[in-house]
């Protein structure tokens, strides 16, 4: 982190840091600071999780358990995904934000900069207590971490060791840390706005991010409540989940999934955002259906909180129920082409070039195209009865939040880097990067869809012989994948430290407030407040 | 676009901060009562 | 990636020779992997259908891969040509337009989502109403009843109307799955009591289970459905064909989630019903045995069969348990306590307490429903005489009878 800051080289080192050193990050309520230290956060959870599931697929590279026994397997795959979506993605897109909506809206930093620093400094003892109980296990303390998957289902965490006490502690401050960075956001975008910048007029980033911050509000609370009903079950004897004493497991399910589905929306519409800037801008032309897109985010926003049951359609729900949630989740397919619609559209008849945020906007559209046609089947009861549970939904949902998600977030980190630092990134690097990140991801995840067809469940520590050849492919994809992450975070490292100088409008078809700045921009952005034409 | 710069006036920034402070804590009482809400839900 | 594979293809065994010779040694990825790719025969659709729900899942599973792979081809031909025509490289200018103008473009602007409406409410939505209600309908012309139990981490089948139930553990050694064994042909899909169920008769499946959510799963059947502690869910099979089906536990339910397999033997109706019969005869036989006394030899020697089937999991093949979860059964306090109370009645947390009742909020289930007279007292025998606990005491089915009328 110490050296992201002699990197960013503000313009007025004096600022409102008294500090320097570490202190000066712990202070700070500067957003690029706070931004800055969200990303480089995410960036190393990014690597902590990616070792888990490294470690997962080394030992599903062949039948037979060679290197781990169940019981850790099962630790490492809950903690993999929990470390993904809470301390890799959702950091990411609050970074992004924290750095960008303000240059983007034309205000002079968060609306709320002290609970801003507070929501980030909750984020590392969250990670500590998630992933501590490994360590912990290795001195004789516990069992291990949470060994459910990151789904928590009752009975089986009710059951579980210490290590679920801790996910749940770790849950509840990732919780709070994001809900006050929704807050943040929220009312940064609703009273912080330049003059003249209106509601339809704000960047498609910011409408993205607005939504999410609503839907974290919305759906968080839910899944704090349920995983403090697990707690109390554990320990205080209530039976929320017990059907012995009244209860009932499936109950969990509900409110697990009323928070898990619009997650799925809370990763992505951050994303969303980004991408009609990034196709506008490399296709040097303006963004085609903004008020279609905003009205898209909003019908995804709201269909995305009534549709929760789609993800447990074996569980036995009544008939009515089953036809209801199939349909409502069907309907997510039409605002969502209505984005394809517009993304294709902005680049149609454009003057197009393609540098590594393009590479990686294009790579994003076509496999998360993947990811949300296989939805759409998913979305299917009768074919559901078949993929749920197996392997044919692990690669559908990696299709959606890896190629979905981190590389929509790789494309935001290459469009903005050189904005950030004031350097260009190593362009060759960053193609290769792309490259190699997407034919391994396609050769990690493809098998992995006719393993599910085939019948392999999820989960499974070591699988039957008919399984083994995928497995193996998708084995030495993840491999692959993996290590040339290396090359992100060296690209990343480099362009820090230096590189050729950027523009202030780095691309060349980049429209918008934040490209009016300097890169990287004053430590006080716009102290003079722009006007909106 | 930035034609005709004007300052944010200290007046008009703590008005803005005031308005967003309240709206985040009513936002925040939401939230609060969302997850009190959610311990009473029975199936 | 449509095509479906005939299903009996199973792994030869030259195949699975060389996959274990790779295995030993672990080859690095890029030279084992070619070769294997060569000689595998690799599916790439779900397995040949064997009852009505399964066919009727795989054609709409086709028809859906039909539409959206052509929604796919169409969708990124579009791009794909704008992006080579469309090139600053080759001296394309933007055009600059934010949206449809006028109404020829709106309409070529809504043509998508009228087509994306009609493949999701009527191609795709009525078929699969259609699939759902029939999978649904468990209850219409049913000929017969199978309950089945998860438990951690083994099945329990029932047939209330035969009044025969029995447990179903995966037999594949233990040495296998650690590599120190050759792997067999039905490595961790095999049991060592599979259940059996007539062709051509509709069986309505019973679901719930003892410990933690399971899911039953055979792909063959197309039938996927939770077990629910404390509640019953029901599915239903027809199944067409004779034959050896097999599935796994398909929701992480623990420690051994992935060696719980489901293995139906699918034979003609006279051949189950006398199969049905001699599973009475063997159930009154036991019921028999229970009234008379045993050696403690027979006990310990019957205790150590349950024991391997129903214990070793988590207590470990000698009494060693896995701690701090699984707790020793070698040494332990509550085995190596007193049998029974003065007057013959069970003492709170005592060895026998444990396996009748189990341990609220752990992994250890109450045994009193699910093993019978016999197996209960050998398997408590067992315990208080293997392992280095040398008690020496024994307890008699007929005992356990006596204390489980008690309880009611």
């Amino acid at each position: 982190m110490n050296t992201a800051t002699t990197a960013n080289g503000h313009a007025n080192p004096h600022g409102d840091g008294h500090y320097s050193g570490l202190m000066r990050w712990l202070t700070t309520t500067n957003h690029k600071d706070i931004g800055t230290m969200y990303l480089t956060f995410s960036l190393i959870m990014f690597f902590v999780g990616g070792a888990m599931i490294l470690a997962v697929r080394a030992e599903l590279f062949a039948p037979g358990l060679q290197l781990m026994q169940p019981e850790f397997f099962n630790q490492l795959i809950g903690i993999h995904a929990l470390v993904m979506i809470f301390a890799a993605l959702m950091p990411a897109a609050t970074g992004f934000a924290n750095w960008m909506i303000p240059l983007m809206i034309g205000a002079p930093d968060m609306a709320l900069p002290r609970l801003n620093n507070w929501g980030f400094w909750l984020l590392p003892p969250a990670a500590i207590l998630l992933t501590m109980p490994f360590f912990l296990a290795l001195f004789g303390i516990g069992d291990g971490a949470l060994a459910t998957g990151w789904t928590f289902y009752a009975p089986l965490s009710v059951q579980g060791g210490m290590g679920v006490d801790f996910a749940i502690l770790a849950v509840h401050i990732l919780g709070i840390s994001s809900i006050m960075g929704s807050i943040n956001i929220i009312v940064t975008i609703f009273n912080m706005r330049a003059p003249g910048m209106t509601m339809m007029k704000l960047p498609l980033f910011a409408w993205g991010w607005l939504i999410t911050a609503f839907l974290l509000l919305a759906t968080l609370p839910v899944l704090a409540g349920a995983v403090t009903m697990l707690l109390t079950d554990r320990h205080f004897g209530t039976h929320f989940f017990d059907a012995a004493g009244g209860g009932d497991p499936i109950l969990f399910q509900h409110l697990f999934w009323f928070f898990g589905h619009p997650e799925v929306y809370i990763l992505l519409l951050p994303v969303w955002g980004l991408m009609p800037h990034v196709l506008a801008t490399f296709s040097r032309k303006p963004t085609y259906g903004y008020t279609a897109q905003v009205y898209a985010f909003i019908a995804i926003g709201l269909l995305s909180v009534v549709v929760w049951a789609h993800h447990f359609f074996t569980a036995g729900l009544p008939v009515p129920a089953l036809i209801y949630f199939m349909f409502s989740t069907m309907a997510i397919s039409i605002p969502l082409a209505v984005l394809f619609f517009c993304w294709i559209a902005t680049m149609w008849k454009g003057s197009m070039s393609f540098e590594t945020p393009m590479l990686f906007a294009v790579g994003f559209i076509v496999l998360f195209g993947i990811a949300g046609l296989t939805g759409l089947i998913l979305a299917d009861v009768a074919a559901d009865a078949q993929y749920h549970h197996s392997y044919f939904v692990v690669a559908h949902f990696h299709y959606a939040l890896f190629a979905g998600g981190i590389m929509g977030v790789m494309t935001g980190v290459y469009y903005w880097l050189p904005k950030w630092t004031g350097h260009m990134y190593s362009e060759k690097l960053g193609k290769l990067h792309f490259w190699l990140t997407v034919i391994s991801f396609n050769l990690t995840f493809m098998p992995q869809f006719f393993l599910g067809l085939a019948g392999m469940p999820r989960r499974i520590p070591d699988y039957a012989l008919q399984f083994a050849e995928f497995n193996a492919i998708s084995t030495v994809g993840a491999m692959i994948l993996g290590f040339s992450q290396l090359l992100f975070a060296w690209n990343i490292w480099s362009c820090v430290r230096g590189g050729p100088k950027a523009e202030a409008r780095v691309w060349e078809g980049a429209e918008g407030l934040e490209w009016e700045l300097s890169s990287p921009p004053p430590h006080h952005s716009w102290e003079t407040q722009p006007v909106i034409k | 676009m930035t034609d005709q710069p004007s300052e944010f006036s200290p007046a008009d920034l703590a008005r803005r901060r005031s308005a967003a402070r309240r709206l985040a804590w009513l936002l925040g009482l939401a939230v609060v009562i969302i997850y009190v809400l959610g311990l009473f839900i029975k199936r | 990636m449509m095509r479906t594979l005939p299903h009996s293809r199973t792994f030869g065994s030259s195949c699975a020779a060389a996959r274990r010779r790779s295995l030993r040694c672990l080859i690095p990825a890029g030279t084992a992997l070619l070769p294997a790719i060569a000689e595998a025969e690799m599916r790439f659709n779900f397995p040949e259908p064997v009852t009505p729900i399964a066919r009727e899942t795989l054609h709409i599973h086709n028809e859906f891969m039909l539409i959206i792979t052509l929604l796919f081809v169409v969708v990124f031909a579009i791009m794909i040509y704008s992006m080579i025509k469309h090139r600053k490289s080759v001296g394309h200018a933007a055009v600059k337009f934010t949206g449809p103008t006028g109404a020829l473009q709106w309409f070529w602007a809504l043509i998508p989502f009228a087509i994306l409406l009609f493949i999701d409410f009527v191609l795709m939505g009525i078929p699969a109403v259609q699939a759902i209600i029939s999978m649904e309908d468990t209850k219409t012309r049913a000929d017969m009843v199978l309950k089945v139990t998860g438990m951690q981490w083994k099945w329990q089948y029932e047939y209330p109307e035969a009044g025969i139930k029995f447990i179903s553990t995966m037999s594949t050694p233990r040495a296998q799955i650690a590599n120190a064994e050759a792997k067999g042909e039905h490595y961790l899909l095999e049991v060592d009591k599979p259940v059996v169920l007539p062709v051509g008769k509709k069986v309505r499946i019973l679901l719930t289970s003892t410990d933690v959510i399971h899911t039953w799963w055979v792909p063959q059947f197309g039938v996927k459905r939770d077990a629910i502690p404390g509640f019953l869910r029901e599915t239903w099979v027809l199944i067409e064909k004779p034959g050896i089906y097999r599935g796994q536990c398909a929701e992480l339910c623990g420690k051994d989630h992935g060696f719980m397999p489901v293995v139906v033997h699918a034979v003609p109706e006279p051949e189950y019903l006398a199969w049905l019969e001699q599973q009475k005869a063997e159930a009154v036989a036991a019921a028999g045995s229970a009234d008379r006394a045993w050696s403690r030899d027979e006990l310990v020697a019957e205790g150590r069969t349950v024991y391997d089937k129903v214990c070793v999991a988590c207590h470990q093949a000698e009494g060693q348990g896995l701690p701090p979860v699984f707790p020793a059964l070698a040494g332990s306090k509550i085995v190596n306590g007193p049998l029974l109370d003065m007057n013959g009645r069970i003492i709170p947390d005592s060895h026998v307490d444990r396996v009748f009742n189990g341990k609220a909020g752990t992994a250890m289930q109450a045994f009193r429903d699910t093993l019978s007279d016999v197996e209960l007292a050998a398997v408590i025998t067992y315990e208080r005489n293997s392992f280095g606990n040398k008690l020496g005491d024994m307890i008699q089915p007929a005992q356990i009878k006596a204390l489980r009328q008690e309880a009611k």
